[in-house]
């Protein structure tokens, strides 16, 4: 097979195919990674497409929210990232932000004291953002309704849709966007869901999703890190269509677990 | 491995203020040298201009070395707490002014001598200092640091105001010297109050280093890096902690029962958290995680602390315009600045400029 | 305990509160946005303070003590935010993340001042003359309450509400408000929380410095070490009240006030403070987050 996991080489490429456009948003070369002693990321080479949703997967602990994080600046990390043709590296987090980043962390990371309104407004400082606005209210219409409440009083749902609507305030070219539909259940999913592909149509979005069910709709692409470097990457249903490829690199396949094969 | 953007900058680098442990073969022998130079001195008749008034062993001069001596020792059982266990502790205060003020109640309260007064002072001092130690240890940081002020407050405000009207208040508890062995009072005698002196601070660094590099010792290092880190080992960090609490309280008691013989008297200004800052500053002047940085510190501070005011009656810093003569004959100001030039320059404090320097070889 | 008894404690224990409350506040925003145990904080009340003596005592030729003691309070608040400012700016700064250099570059300072203001102005207590209207009475429910008194509270009142205003009508109020909850956040949504840190120190700065005004009309004389001996008694409001909150700090420095004015009096000098020092152990054993705040970290 083609896509076998053990052809990981030194061009670090792995298996699967590049993706198409050659002029990508996002370049990044020989991401390193430590956190104390260990060697989380070593030498994450890929590239994500313009204009797309591009899932990062892999399995649990592997280093995906580190990549994001390391993306963001938020932790140390050696080597080339490149948004846009801006060299990113170096530059503390708030400035990679004003080239173009946008974040949705894990959790959510609302700011619990303040009011959903007061949450949206200090997301509020681009060029652009009072026009986006509408836009967010039209996509979340709770958080209109709840813009006087305090965001520690929403639900897990709604916090949800509250951070990604402080995102999308911000006319980023890529969004980090980091398990979205964590710890919810199946109906706030669905909508959770539903209001990501509408919000994501024109923008580009790297996703790191455990759900898979989430990542196929949504993502187009997907590359998936495993041991540190980038061991697939290519079409979401090329990978998604290959069950021995899909256990492989995800360990999934052979037992389904409720939250990680929502597929009956 | 779920992160949140918060979570992942709990790991930290240590303090660039907290250097790594010296472990020095020479140090021992060194100290050893020093000790006999400085138990020569009351025997030696010759003056040092500028630096001392009078002659060696005067009685001014010999005081100066042992409120020194004193300091020093006191250092160095605070660098057990914030240099080695790294528990910034703002009320360390309170237990010199334990050993002070108890010894002196004990003596008067209960017609006891000064011999026998002290070992019941410094079980006192350990009896309290785990009770209070074991509840200000259930927090950490800032908030533990905020505690071990609010007590140490506590007990300045109450010999202060002197409620149970005990402790002499404002003017302080006087010693009575009947009770002191006769080898101890009059100035004549001071060369053994130094000796006092300066057996307390031997026997308070051996200590010390003795508890360093135990087991304990390197438990209370590891705790000072990554308190996590130690719990994940199978230990218990807050039994280790305690510990460092409980000895470094019992030393500076120890300290303060000496003190109460060099200056004949309780004064609440020992309790203050002044005081505690100023241990602080000689900590930290002599290099955090160093014992005998701490001594150092607490030489020099015991110095300048003395000596100064003698120095600007004499006329030296007359030529300096007024603006700067008031602050630089404020022992605190000269030792406050030096200290804030040090943080900010040298975070290894005076005992890391050897190796700044080049003068030696770090130890790994 | 007559009527007289309890207004008169109750004023007095407010007036404290309110003093409290403006050295208070400031830390507790700083801790809260920075995690910064600001120990020079006693010397920007210090400052205050000092600024008041020499104003009221030199500035003869402002006639009006009134109108001096106008003159003072904008000299104090100035110096104030002044002072806050270089401390963060030369000083705090230049040790992002390293939180014990910071306390430890704090206390240097804050000791360094106190020895400056004492080389310079020596350590005896100083008093200073106060306008006329300070020491009038007003009668109470049959209290006789000096003006001064209820002078100090209304200006903390005051201040209580622009700041309140400040953190919830502004952006740079909001801004705090969200980086001391999660500075990371903030720092994510591309806002530099640095230009923050030195607005804390310095509004910080000028709240102290008045508290040092108030505290000195308060108190009956002002030494060098005014300052770190009110700090206290501000940490203690501060950990009560929780860690970022200028709403807990409000609440916990007229809880911290009253029970020392009222136990004071009850239980003679210096078991008030006791008191309260016992307060701040139950606050840390049972709440530690405080009556208000976030976990003390």
């Amino acid at each position: 097979m083609m896509s076998d996991r053990s052809v990981q080489g030194h061009d670090h490429h792995g298996g699967g195919q590049a993706p198409a456009q050659t002029a990508s948003l996002l370049r990044v070369r020989d991401l390193h990674v430590h956190r104390g002693e260990a060697h989380i990321l070593h030498g994450l080479d890929f590239e994500v497409a313009p204009n797309q949703v591009t899932a990062l997967l892999g399995r649990n602990g592997v280093g995906k929210t580190t990549t994001l994080l390391a993306l963001l600046g938020l932790l140390p990390a050696a080597g080339l990232v490149e948004l846009d043709g801006d060299d990113l590296a170096d530059l503390p987090t708030h400035h990679r932000v004003q080239r173009g980043l946008s974040y949705v962390p894990e959790d959510r990371e609302v700011f619990t004291q303040l009011s959903v309104e007061e949450n949206l407004r200090l997301a509020m400082q681009w060029p652009g953002s009072t026009d986006r606005l509408p836009m967010v209210h039209d996509l979340f219409p709770e958080l209109k309704a709840r813009a006087a409440q305090k965001a520690g009083s929403l639900s897990g749902g709604q916090q949800q849709m509250l951070a990604l609507g402080r995102a999308l305030l911000h006319p980023s070219k890529l969004m980090l966007i980091d398990e979205p539909t964590k710890g919810l259940a199946p109906i706030i999913i669905t909508e959770v869901v539903a209001a990501l592909a509408r919000a994501t149509e024109d923008s580009t979005v790297l996703l790191v999703e455990q759900n898979l069910r989430v990542a196929e709709e949504l993502a187009t692409d997907a590359i998936v890190i495993d041991e540190g470097q980038v061991a697939w990457r290519g079409p979401m249903e090329q990978l998604l269509g290959d069950p021995a490829l899909k256990q492989s690199l995800l360990g999934v396949g052979r037992s389904r677990s409720a939250d990680e094969e929502g597929s009956a | 491995m779920s992160a949140s953007v918060t979570q992942h900058t709990e790991a930290t680098a240590p303090s660039a203020a907290i250097p790594a442990p010296r472990r020095s073969r020479t140090a021992p022998i060194v100290m050893g040298v020093i000790g006999l130079v400085l138990f020569a001195v009351p025997f030696v008749g010759a003056t040092i201009p500028g630096v001392f008034t009078g002659p060696m062993s005067s009685p001014g001069t010999l005081q100066i070395l042992a409120v020194g001596l004193v300091f020093a020792g006191v250092a160095m059982s605070y660098d057990l707490l914030l240099g080695y266990t790294g528990l910034l502790s703002l009320g360390h205060a309170f237990y010199f002014a334990l050993g002070l003020y108890g010894t002196n109640l004990l003596m008067r309260l209960f017609a006891l001598s000064y011999v026998a007064a002290v070992p019941l002072a410094l079980v006192i001092t350990l009896v309290v200092a785990l009770v209070f130690g074991s509840v200000a240890l259930r927090v950490r940081g800032v908030a533990f640091a905020m505690v071990t002020l609010a007590f140490a407050e506590a007990f300045h405000v109450f010999v202060e105001a002197d409620p149970a009207r005990i402790s002499g208040g404002e003017e302080g508890l006087p010693l009575s010297s009947a009770q002191v062995p006769d080898l101890f009072t009059g100035v004549v005698n001071t060369r053994w109050v130094y000796w006092l002196a300066l057996t307390f601070a031997l026997i308070t660094f051996v200590i010390c280093r003795q508890a360093v590099a135990s087991r304990a010792g390197r438990v209370w290092q590891a705790i000072r890096e990554n308190e996590d880190r130690v719990e994940l080992l199978g230990l218990i960090p807050f039994h280790f902690k305690l510990l460092s609490f409980g000895l470094s309280a019992v030393l500076a008691a120890g300290g303060g029962a000496v003190y109460l013989l060099l200056v004949r008297g309780a004064t609440p200004g020992s309790a203050s958290s002044v005081f505690t800052l100023n241990l602080i500053i000689m900590v930290v002047l002599g290099g955090l995680g160093r014992l005998w940085g701490a001594a150092l510190g607490g030489l020099v501070f015991g110095y300048l602390q003395l000596r100064l005011p003698g120095l600007a009656r004499s006329g030296v810093f007359d030529p300096l315009p007024a603006w700067l003569e008031g602050p630089l004959t404020e022992p605190l100001f000269i030792l406050a600045v030096l200290f804030v030039i040090l943080v900010m320059f040298a975070p290894g404090g005076l005992a890391s400029l050897p190796d700044r320097l080049g003068l030696r070889r770090s130890e790994p | 305990m007559s009527l007289q008894v309890f207004v008169l404690l109750s004023v007095t224990g407010l007036g404290l509160a309110g003093v409290y409350f403006l050295i208070a506040s400031g830390l507790s925003l700083i801790f809260g946005l920075m995690d910064v145990l600001n120990l020079a904080h006693g010397l920007f009340f210090t400052v205050g303070s000092y600024a008041t003596w020499w104003v009221m005592s030199r500035f003869d030729v402002i006639g009006s003590l009134g109108l001096r003691f106008a003159v003072a309070l904008l000299v104090a608040a100035a110096m104030g935010w002044a002072v806050g400012w270089a401390t963060e700016r030369l000083f705090v700064r230049r040790f992002y993340g390293d939180h014990v250099t910071q306390i430890l570059i704090t206390l240097g300072i804050s000791l360094a001042g106190v020895a400056l203001i004492g080389g310079w102005f020596s350590y005896d207590p100083r008093t200073f003359p106060l306008p006329e209207l300070f020491g009038q009475v007003v009668v109470i429910a049959g209290a006789r309450i000096p003006v001064s008194r209820l002078l100090i509270l209304a200006v903390s009142v005051v201040l209580l509400v622009a700041l309140l205003t400040f953190l919830r009508r502004t952006r740079h109020g909001l801004i705090i408000r969200a980086g001391v909850e999660n500075r990371q956040m903030v720092q994510a949504m591309g806002i530099d929380v640095a230009k923050s840190f030195t607005l804390v120190f310095a509004l910080g700065g000028l709240l102290a410095a008045i508290g040092g005004v108030l505290g000195a009309v308060f108190f009956a004389g002002i030494t060098p070490e005014f300052g770190l001996n009110v700090l206290i008694f501000a940490f203690i409001v501060v950990v009560i009240g929780g860690l970022g909150s200028v709403e807990g700090t409000a609440l916990s420095a007229v809880l911290v006030g009253l029970t020392q004015q009222f136990v004071n009096f009850f239980a003679g000098a210096g078991v008030g403070d006791l008191t309260v020092v016992v307060l701040l152990a139950a606050t840390l054993l049972l709440r530690p987050q405080g009556l208000l705040g976030e976990v003390a970290r």
